[in-house]
């Protein structure tokens, strides 16, 4: 039999864009947290039946990293294991809550349509820079054989001047599985905050659920410095994973904020952003107080919601219902809702944002 | 300069709980045997059990106890289990000597309320500073010895520390500033004109402040509160006059971050003190740093009774115009 061709294959794809190529389904809002969980859960059993030790999460405000304002991936907590050398064999594997906050210097900006929210959960691991080949083919095997994705639904994106990258890929994928230099060199490179330490990635992308191109769902970076490699970082994303196999409208689905639908689409993932991430700091005890760069980026958050809640019509008994129908279903039944609070300190911004304009 | 940590609420308690008694300042033996046995029977009437910290009665010369001694029961208090909340016995001069043996990671782990007031400013601002846990400036145990005039207290504590919704914190109806504690049946109740305003405006803040002095004290000091985004509490006893206060809130305006303090609220000041509101408005209007800045007088907080309670590192509302003022406790 005359073997298809990989661009064969997505023309046909193409003409079959009403089917998901993973067989899944979109799933709702009240099913987003359980497929979150899922796909962490997976992650922690594949790399736990490695033998990699797992590392508790920390908050995103901890300050645990001093290089960045809040936790944007698992790597600001593992930094130490492989400054210090230390990593155990075979590695170390993580789930951790993220914030990167590019998005608010925009968010006002009615042309701005972001494509991530600033929240975001994220799955990490390290390995040994001995053990390079091995951790690259333990994350293959992730998509491939812990979440069933076809390996033609797989993309690898790197660079021809990583030649041990590509090389490992080559050992794994096809060619038609390469994306080889098709983006500039600074998207194969990685800053990580210390001097002399830099990463080279590749990154892994899976199909879209309509077969049409591809769509980056994590990374695979051999940290390094002038005289040695340090570890490989394997980073992941479940939500952008979940988006690509389940054909969601938005990685925000996996993080749904109920209650939203209607309003104007120019406005209503940049709500949706303000509200998942001021619940998720305010959750952790930060305060839109004071001139902490973190304090004030919340306080940023927080003027976003009133903002976004007088351009969307959002009445003031509304949007009490939403953040804390939010939060309970995210958060599930805890003690305490933040919400309350939260909506007094909207109140109270909103009124200033009317009195003296937005200073957002 | 501390930076603001991230807020710790300690879980509300509810009738039943498990209340601590300590002594950070002066000692539980300065409390007559009857003031003593009729509190613990108030207290638990009420609906709390009580226990006693080990070294509550000792009593040196300054009627305290030993740094050791306080802070071995202040430990306990944090570490025992059991042990819902805390009460302070009564105020002092002293519990700023413990602030550099205080553990702040037990109490960081351990959250739970502890309520006092007066010379407690110093460890409750400290507590808040190096933990991010709110502290309650409000009755001390020896408080709840009161037998009339104590309602709106008790109301306040409950909103305070049993409850979680946000509520505005309303006038007493009446004040008093009688020794209480010497003569419980023939006691001087003063209508309350309600809260005065001397300046207008309208602020949201971290609540930061307590006993001036103590507070003052602390300046300097790694225990300072940051002051940006605050809404500053106010209070003093019997030992200040006017022209003293006068110092006090120079001082404090003198603070490089004072410039980040939202709005002020002012304790009502005991007789003895000789402040009226005529003067204390001249003290105001001397400072050009306060003109923008709203200030609220007259409140149920401090050395005379009922009192309030004031969620130190929690926030606060605050609105102020000529015709009222609102103060809504909204984080505590």
């Amino acid at each position: 039999m005359e073997k298809i061709s990989f661009n064969q294959l997505e023309n046909l794809e193409e003409r079959e864009s009403t089917h998901n190529v993973y067989g899944k389904e979109k799933f709702s809002a009240e099913d987003a947290k359980k497929h979150v969980e899922t796909i962490i859960n997976d992650f922690g059993d594949h790399f736990g039946s490695l033998g990699y030790r797992e590392e508790e999460p920390v908050l995103i405000s901890s300050g645990v990293d001093s290089t960045v304002r809040f936790v944007g991936s698992p790597i600001s907590v593992l930094k130490p294991y492989f400054i210090e050398g230390k990593i155990p064999n075979p590695g170390i594997f993580m789930h951790q809550d993220c914030i990167r906050t590019k998005n608010i210097n925009k968010l006002l900006d009615d042309d701005f349509n972001p494509a991530w929210g600033s929240y975001f959960p994220n799955m990490g691991a390290i390995t040994g820079p001995e053990r390079i080949h091995e951790g690259c083919m333990e994350a293959f095997d992730f998509f491939e054989k812990k979440l069933s994705v076809s390996k033609k639904n797989i993309l690898i994106r790197v660079s021809s001047t990583d030649q041990d990258l590509l090389g490992i890929c080559r050992k794994r994928f096809e060619e038609n599985n390469l994306e080889i230099d098709k983006k500039s060199l600074s998207y194969y490179r990685h800053k990580l905050g210390i001097d002399g330490v830099w990463g080279r990635n590749c990154n892994i992308a899976l199909r879209n659920f309509d077969g049409n191109g591809f769509s980056d769902v994590g990374n695979l970076i051999i940290i390094e410095n002038e005289s040695s490699q340090l570890c490989l970082e394997i980073s992941i994303g479940p939500s952008t994973s979940l988006k690509q196999m389940h054909g969601l409208d938005h990685v925000q689905d996996c993080t749904p904020v109920v209650g939203l639908e209607l309003i104007d689409k120019k406005y209503r993932r940049k709500l949706e952003d303000a509200i998942v991430t001021s619940t998720v700091l305010f959750r952790e005890g930060l305060r839109p107080f004071g001139q902490n760069a973190r304090n004030r980026i919340l306080k940023k958050y927080i003027k976003a919601i009133s903002y976004f809640r007088i351009k969307c019509d959002l009445t003031t008994d509304e949007l009490p219902i939403v953040i804390s129908n939010f939060e309970k279903r995210e958060f599930g039944e805890v003690d305490e809702l933040v919400s309350p609070v939260m909506v007094e300190f909207i109140k109270f911004f909103e009124k200033d944002l009317l009195n003296k304009g937005s200073d957002v | 300069m501390s930076e603001i940590k991230n807020i710790i609420k300690p879980r509300k308690i509810t009738k039943g709980a498990h209340i601590r008694i300590i002594a950070p300042a002066r000692s539980m033996g300065i409390l007559s045997q009857d003031l003593k046995k009729s509190t613990i029977e108030r207290v638990e009437k009420f609906g709390f059990k009580l226990s006693f910290g080990k070294h509550i009665d000792e009593k040196d010369d300054f009627n305290s106890s030993s740094i050791n001694s306080r802070i071995e029961d202040l430990h306990d208090a944090f570490s025992d289990g059991n042990v819902d909340a805390i009460l302070t016995v009564i105020g002092g001069y002293n519990s700023n000597q413990l602030l550099d043996y205080i553990d702040y990671d037990l109490i960081k782990k351990n959250p739970k309320i502890i309520c006092g007031f007066s010379d407690i400013t110093a460890i409750a601002n400290a507590i808040t500073v190096k933990t991010g846990m709110v502290i309650y400036l409000g009755p001390h145990f020896s408080s709840w010895g009161m037998e009339q005039g104590f309602e709106y207290s008790i109301e306040n504590f409950t909103n305070c520390c049993m409850k979680e919704a946000s509520y505005s914190l309303l006038p007493s109806n009446s004040w008093s500033d009688d020794p209480w504690y010497i003569d419980q049946k023939n006691r001087e109740f003063v209508t309350n004109n309600g809260y005065q305003v001397l300046n207008p405006g309208h602020a949201l803040g971290r609540i930061v402040g307590g006993h001036v002095r103590c507070l003052n004290a602390l300046q300097g000091t790694g225990y300072w509160p940051v002051l940006d985004d605050s809404i500053l509490i106010l209070e003093e006893d019997a030992e200040i006059n006017p022209a003293l206060f006068d110092r006090q809130l120079q001082s404090l305006i003198h603070q490089s971050d004072f410039k980040g303090v939202r709005g002020i609220l002012i304790g009502r000041f005991q007789k003895e003190t000789t402040m009226t509101i005529d003067l204390l408005k001249k003290i105001v209007e001397t400072k050009k740093e306060l003109r923008d800045i709203p200030i609220i007088a007259n409140v149920d907080i401090g050395h005379t009774t009922p009192q309030a309670t004031m969620p130190i590192g929690g926030s606060m509302e605050i609105e102020a115009d000529s015709n009222k003022a609102k103060i809504i406790i909204i984080e505590h």
